[in-house]
């Protein structure tokens, strides 16, 4: 296709607007591996669209980022809690209603310190009630936090499990660390090689774990991954075409273009059919 | 105030598999102030859109390992989420209306299509270029990109041929180049 009438043919636009069909994309990609001018082009149509979308609106206000980098990092963070500060904010109003009043009447002084005093013990105590009820209700929120990623990433593998075409290839461990596990969801039509359920040992310091795909015997890369003790949601790894067998070793971190043999992990072969 | 930092688009790719909040920090840095625009032209209220705008970075983040670059742009994942968010939203909000009142209004899209927000934009030369695009182009930008709808069902929808279609789409983004 002539370069020029591609480019000009509205596909850029409904591709970087989102509207393009499966075979447009694919169409659009092809393109813009093969010709610098069309991969120039969808730059230039995205940053154009994302100008225009941003020529509607002011800037977010400033605290927004915060706020949501707080709600997915730090769960912990309650120094904004509100009605800390609403029952604290009261409570010293009437304490300056007190000094006011102990200015004005000495002779009242005694019965007042008294007030003063229960009105502190009470402060006090609601402190450390609405503290514990904080503290409580972190341990929930944090729970959610927790079971809401624990969801997400369930249904992550599952809609990639449920896609036709989609296999499971068990990887087992082999001498290193018989104990080890992990899953390849390998689908042969998408090309697409999804890692999930992974068992393996946290890595020292410096090290990663690789992924290889055998294809007509030789192994290719399929990039690396991390392991923690967060537990381990579902990961994309590199498409492969006609893999048989997959194979994870130790390597450097970063990963190296051929698998170190006597680091190999784990290893399992696609089944046929 | 943001600062936008250049990062190509494998870099922020790669960026984003990581789980900090540096990571975070640029995604949002790049792209936040353009998906609220998207978000506003569907929602009117300033204060819902950023509700709308927190929800929908919720989600890009817990899904940023789902992102799959042979299917679009990061851009384009990220405006489909946040578009999602908001039709989400409006749906939800459109079904308690719909028991309060009984009324049975069958096309959120076209409720909200005509909602022109009342903005400061900065810079007049934005403002100008913006406004030299023709009504016809205009409707079609913002039908694609801030709707989601694709060129048949715009073509179908104004009952225009396809090809007009295409070529006005064409036209548009050779205005709004002058922005970048």
């Amino acid at each position: 296709m002539d370069v020029n009438e591609f480019i000009s043919s509205g596909i850029i636009e409904s591709y970087i607007s989102g509207t393009a069909s499966a075979e447009e994309i694919a169409l659009v990609q092809r393109m813009e591996k093969a010709y610098p001018e069309v991969k120039a082009e969808i730059e230039a149509v995205e940053a154009s669209l994302i100008a225009y979308a941003e020529s509607g609106v002011n800037a977010p206000s400033d605290g927004l980022k915060h706020k949501i980098a707080s709600h997915m990092f730090d769960k912990k963070d309650t120094s904004g809690s509100k009605s800390k500060i609403v029952n604290i904010g009261s409570l010293s109003r009437s304490e300056k209603l007190l000094r006011y009043t102990i200015a004005a009447s000495v002779g009242l002084l005694l019965g007042l310190a008294a007030i003063v005093f229960s009105l502190n013990d009470k402060l006090a105590k609601t402190k450390s009630q609405l503290a514990q009820l904080e503290n409580e209700n972190e341990i929930l929120a944090d729970e959610l936090g927790k079971q809401e990623g624990e969801l997400t990433a369930k249904r992550n593998s599952l809609t990639v499990l449920m896609k036709p075409g989609s296999k499971m290839v068990m990887l087992k461990g082999l001498v290193l660390s018989p104990e080890s596990s992990a899953m390849v969801v390998y689908n042969s039509e998408s090309k697409t090689v999804f890692l999930d359920a992974v068992q393996l040992p946290i890595p020292p310091l410096g090290k990663q774990y690789q992924l290889w795909a055998m294809v007509d015997g030789k192994p290719v890369d399929a990039g690396v991954f991390n392991v923690n003790d967060q537990g381990f949601a579902i990961q994309k790894m590199r498409d492969m075409s006609d893999a048989d067998a997959f194979a994870v070793t130790l390597e450097e971190a970063g990963g190296r273009p051929e698998p170190t043999m006597s680091a190999m992990y784990l290893m399992g072969s696609v089944q046929p059919g | 105030m943001i600062t936008k930092v250049k990062y190509s688009e494998e870099q922020l790719v790669e960026m984003l598999k990581e789980s900090n909040r540096q990571a975070f920090s640029v995604l949002y840095d790049n792209y936040s102030r353009a998906l609220l625009g998207v978000i506003r032209k569907n929602i009117a209220d300033e204060e819902i859109s950023e509700d709308v705008l927190q929800d929908a970075f919720i989600k890009i983040w817990n899904n940023r390992l789902m992102y799959d670059a042979s299917k679009g742009r990061l851009y384009t994942w990220m405006l489909n989420i946040a578009r999602n968010t908001s039709i989400d939203y409006l749906r939800s909000k459109q079904n308690k209306m719909d028991e309060k009142i009984q009324r049975n209004d069958n096309n959120v899209h076209e409720s909200n299509l005509s909602n022109n927000v009342e903005t400061n934009i900065d810079g007049i030369g934005i403002k100008a270029i913006v406004g030299s695009l023709k009504d016809e182009q205009k409707i079609l930008i913002d039908l694609a990109y801030y709707k989601g709808y694709t060129q048949d069902e715009i073509a179908q929808r104004l009952n225009i041929p396809l090809g007009t279609v295409k070529t006005r789409m064409r036209a548009a983004i050779m205005v709004l180049r002058k922005l970048i």
